[in-house]
């Protein structure tokens, strides 16, 4: 299978971003982040942007080590930019631009195993963004409620105690807040 | 989804339902479709929203190492043609004495960044108290927050009435990266009037913005009213909030 290739010596920077080494991170930060805002810039986005997709990107690989034991096989600089260019594709899709112009190469230099588990990681980051820019939207309250009700290890009948209501109420609330915000992604058509 | 749904959903979903409702609310999933997707975008965005409002600890230091860097990088350029005009900022927020260093573009992350803090020696008083308070600048000082945090905790308790205490315990948590508990300080010493209350906005601002809640972080910053003494460096954190 492709998996069993050599692991690339660039293998340093994703045991760097596991560490949350800050040498290394200011290191990809200046060898990297250039060329990468070139690219967007030339693909219809801002500086902005870049830093953002950039930003994105390096989550992305700190997961996918995290949870899968990613082993480089390709220079790192080839593995973000596979992740920077799918994440832009994706962005200017939403944006509702077509990325036509853009060369996006499959799995390249990775054994499709990895390329799988890197697009499953993207997408649901990308939910995950799309969802929070919608939480943010969403009135105090309610933020209020869903973050204390959606960390973990807490029960609902404590955070009721502590907000100063009924159980019920919570419920009550607190399902009308999710529904909020589901209908309000769902209507972005996002 | 209506409301009466995702109230239903909710219900299954906590074990709410006693065992015949639980039957029925199943035997509807199996017949009604918009029920089936109903749950299951309840159930995925949960979860997701769950994920990023609960990061682990690994992940949330992350995010925040690259969120100094980038604004790092982004004040670099600025600093390159201010920086000979730079100036350490003092401020003396009245008798209470706390010195801020905003402008700091060479420290490592936001909160350094925007908001580094000293504590002052206290003002004479008795003398336990004032060995407490010295020994709770000291480790304050030092940047050991979690040995100050536990003495904050018990001189909160012993006197709740000390603003300056519950401040120094919000700021702590801020550090120790529990933004919930140095919301709650802060938030309290905001509801109260205290010369600390618009430092509490400040900080609960900055802790938004070191979460990325941009939105929440600009909301508190507009709390703070124009002759407020931190007015100047909430002005700089908001125009340098991006709108999103």
């Amino acid at each position: 299978m492709a998996e069993t290739k050599a692991i690339h010596a660039d293998q340093h920077f994703i045991i760097g971003i596991l560490g949350n080494d800050g040498k290394v991170i200011d290191l990809i930060y200046k060898k990297f982040a250039p060329g990468i805002k070139r690219w967007i810039l030339n693909n219809s986005g801002s500086g902005f942007d870049a830093d953002d997709i950039f930003q994105e990107a390096l989550i992305t690989i700190f997961r996918q080590a995290k949870e899968n034991q990613l082993a480089l096989t390709c220079p790192f600089e080839a593995y973000l930019f596979l992740i920077v260019k799918r994440m832009w594709l994706n962005e200017l899709k939403r944006r509702g631009r077509q990325g036509a112009t853009i060369d996006i190469e499959d799995a390249g230099d990775i054994g499709t195993h990895q390329f799988k588990e890197l697009e499953g990681l993207i997408e649901t980051q990308e939910k995950e963004n799309i969802i929070m820019r919608f939480y943010q939207k969403l009135g105090d309250r309610c933020r209020e409620i869903l973050r204390l009700c959606l960390q973990k290890g807490s029960s609902q009948e404590i955070i009721a105690d502590q907000l100063g209501v009924s159980y019920g109420y919570l419920r009550k609330k607190k399902s009308a807040c999710m529904a909020q915000l589901i209908n309000s992604v769902h209507s972005a058509n996002l | 989804m209506t409301e009466s749904n995702a109230e239903y959903i909710e219900s299954y979903l906590n074990n709410d339902l006693s065992s015949d409702e639980r039957a029925q609310f199943e035997a509807r999933l199996r017949q009604d479709t918009g029920l089936q997707e109903d749950l299951d975008m309840y159930k995925q965005t949960a979860n997701l929203l769950s994920r990023r409002l609960d990061l682990s600890t690994e992940e949330r230091a992350f995010r925040e190492s690259l969120n100094s860097v980038r604004s790092q990088l982004e004040t670099t350029a600025s600093v390159k043609t201010i920086r000979s005009k730079a100036r350490l900022w003092v401020s003396i927020v009245a008798a209470a004495a706390i010195i801020l260093f905003i402008w700091s573009p060479w420290q490592v992350n936001l909160l350094n960044h925007y908001g580094q803090l000293e504590m002052t020696s206290p003002v004479v008083r008795g003398d336990e108290v004032q060995s407490t308070q010295e020994q709770i600048a000291k480790l304050f000082n030092a940047k050991q927050y979690k040995e100050v945090v536990v003495l904050l905790d018990s001189a909160v308790v012993a006197d709740p009435a000390n603003m300056q205490n519950l401040f120094y315990r919000g700021i702590s948590y801020l550090h120790l990266q529990d933004y919930q508990k140095a919301r709650q300080d802060l938030k309290t010493i905001f509801d109260g009037s205290s010369v600390y209350k618009y430092e509490g906005a400040y900080f609960t601002a900055l802790s938004f913005r070191i979460e990325k809640q941009n939105v929440s972080c600009r909301i508190w910053l507009q709390k703070i009213p124009k002759d407020a003494a931190i007015y100047p460096k909430a002005q700089k954190l908001l125009e340098e909030t991006p709108k999103d």
